[in-house]
């Protein structure tokens, strides 16, 4: 009875928003999910092996090579299809990490008591300004280029952002009455935390997570395409734009292609979580 | 007299240098109902938490707040937080003012009622789900069931002040805490929220620590009052001498304000 309350209330100025909002949902389910489909297809079948060097060299799109060759003579379409899983693999695994380290660094700033809270604020503040890509190569360093640095060292980065809203959201949640009312009841430390701050953080995060998978997708093609990130014969879509480089002006669709589907995926992510968001937002449901 | 179940000795809260609380010291013994008044911004919410050892960060408190758990003491003030969890729930239970925000907004009202209940009684399965729908019926709130499935936004704000109630019960404690329990609620709704609570204390034999800026819901349901005024303590008395006959000019100027209010209305509130 009080959903239907509230619809009436917000219908007046709902319809635009409304259309606005399932728009940015549909058009961002549709490409992100376009390209999760790919990525997924890619672990069982393409058209040719994306390391096969069998057809001519630099051939345009056609029937038999969808998307052309490179300059090897490997089928391009295959190594799209190899970069979307790369390109999922990266988002998915860097999202996690980011949400996993950063969500645990906040809590605990959160919780640790005022010195710990500083010390950790001071190094999220380093840390935040420091640049992705630079904190990337200094591990990349360490640890030699691969797909698994690349990863690790784009959630480690996307991480202090988490950590920052985690704490700050932590500790909002921490503030209000119903945590009293738990330790009142006799909860510890750890069931407020498990029961009540980490369901109450989560929905905050969900967009800044979703916004951190489409930044490591593009960090992932930046490391690729300056040799730091996986190594071939991994076709990342990055090191796929930095070989077709030297042949743009004679097979422009080696270039043209990994940036269209780059520019595919992060749009669409964005535009879901956008959508995401909206749909979430509390200021557009919760009028009482 | 038997040993109190609270004893403030000397309580006093600050902020930084600055000192909120004064001096509180007063004593609660088994079954007894206190109420504290006093206006807003006096230290009366203050002292309840400091009495539950839950001051957050710069607060600070002083002297002691002494908890008899029947086993022996545990001070509020000095004792780790893993101690009083222990405390709390079985010795001690806290209703606040505000039901909306004193329950989980993303919780269901069963699942956030069965927790206390699992920790205290050490109940699982249908035994728990029985004790959470009974917890609800006891607060007297119609269809336990579907109240157990609802989240908070959707049930009223009397009906979110009985869950909250049902929660501060679920470890069967021997001192409720009420903070302007009835202050957030309409005054019809108000009636029955302390009706319910003079009922359970008086059926459980619990003692009450009632606070309030009311002074009529004070008188209903205490037995001794004791005055606040800018974090000091003005005032202790039984509830009747207090009313009949307040010492303090303060407590002089409380009475005869609600006396005035009163005379204006065709009958009394009680």
């Amino acid at each position: 009875m009080s959903t239907a309350a509230v619809a009436v209330v917000t219908e007046p100025r709902a319809p635009r928003r409304a259309r606005r909002r399932s728009i940015n949902l549909a058009v961002g389910a549709v490409l992100f999910g376009l390209i999760a489909v790919v990525a997924v297809v890619s672990l069982f079948w393409t058209p040719f092996s994306p390391e096969e060097t069998g057809g001519g060299r630099l051939l345009p799109p056609g029937a038999e090579h969808w998307a052309g060759t490179d300059r090897l003579g490997r089928d391009l379409f295959s190594q799209l299809m190899v970069g979307a899983r790369l390109a999922m693999l990266v988002g998915v695994g860097s999202m996690a990490i980011a949400a996993v380290v950063g969500v645990l660094v906040g809590l605990v700033a959160a919780i640790a008591g005022p010195l710990v809270d500083d010390a950790v604020s001071s190094l999220l503040d380093i840390a935040i300004a420091f640049p992705t890509l630079l904190l990337a190569m200094l591990i990349v360093a360490w640890r030699g280029a691969s797909l698994e640095s690349a990863i690790l060292a784009i959630g480690l980065a996307g991480s202090a952002v988490v950590a920052r809203l985690t704490r700050v959201t932590a500790v909002r949640v921490l503030g209000r009455d119903f945590v009293t009312a738990a330790r009142t009841s006799g909860t510890g430390v750890v069931g407020i935390v498990g029961r009540h701050v980490l369901p109450n953080v989560w929905p905050t995060l969900i967009v800044p997570l979703a916004l951190q998978f489409g930044g490591a997708v593009i960090a992932e093609a930046s490391l690729s395409y300056l040799g730091l990130g996986s190594p071939p014969p991994n076709a990342s879509w990055g090191r796929m734009l930095q070989e077709a480089q030297s042949t743009v002006t004679v097979a422009p669709t080696a270039a043209l292609l990994p940036g269209i589907l780059l520019v595919m995926t992060i749009i669409g992510i964005n535009l879901l979580a956008d959508g995401v968001r909206d749909v979430a937002d509390p200021a557009s449901r919760s009028i009482r | 007299m038997t040993a109190p179940l609270l004893d403030l000795d000397a309580l006093g809260i600050d902020l930084d240098d600055r000192s909120l609380v004064e001096a509180v010291t007063v004593s609660i013994a088994p079954g007894e109902r206190l109420g504290i008044i006093g206006e807003s911004g006096s230290g009366k919410s203050l002292t309840a938490l400091a009495a539950l050892g839950l001051l957050a960060h710069p607060l600070r408190a002083r002297g002691s707040a002494r908890i008899s758990t029947g086993e022996g003491t545990v001070d509020a003030v000095t004792a780790p937080q893993r101690r009083l969890d222990r405390v709390r729930g079985a010795v001690l239970g806290a209703v606040f003012q505000e039901p909306l925000a004193s329950l989980d907004p993303l919780m269901r009202v069963g699942k956030q009622l069965s927790w206390p209940l699992a920790r205290h009684r050490g109940l699982r399965g249908d035994a728990l789900r029985r004790a959470v729908l009974d917890a609800l019926a006891d607060v007297q709130l119609p269809e336990p069931e579907r109240i157990a499935r609802s989240y908070i936004h959707e049930i009223s704000g009397g009906q979110r002040q009985r869950v909250a109630i049902a929660l501060a019960l679920a470890g069967s404690p021997r001192l409720l805490i009420a903070d302007e329990p009835t202050t957030a609620l309409d005054v019809t709704v108000q009636a029955g929220v302390l009706d319910l609570l003079q009922r359970e204390v008086s059926e459980r034999g619990m003692a009450l620590l009632f606070i309030s800026h009311d002074l009529p819901v004070v008188t209903r349901m205490t037995d001794r009052v004791l005055v606040m005024k800018d974090g000091r303590q003005v005032e202790v008395a039984d509830t009747a001498t207090l009313v009949s006959a307040p010492v303090d000019p303060y407590t002089q100027q409380l009475v005869a304000a609600s006396r005035a209010l009163d005379d204006l209305l065709p009958e009394g509130p009680r």
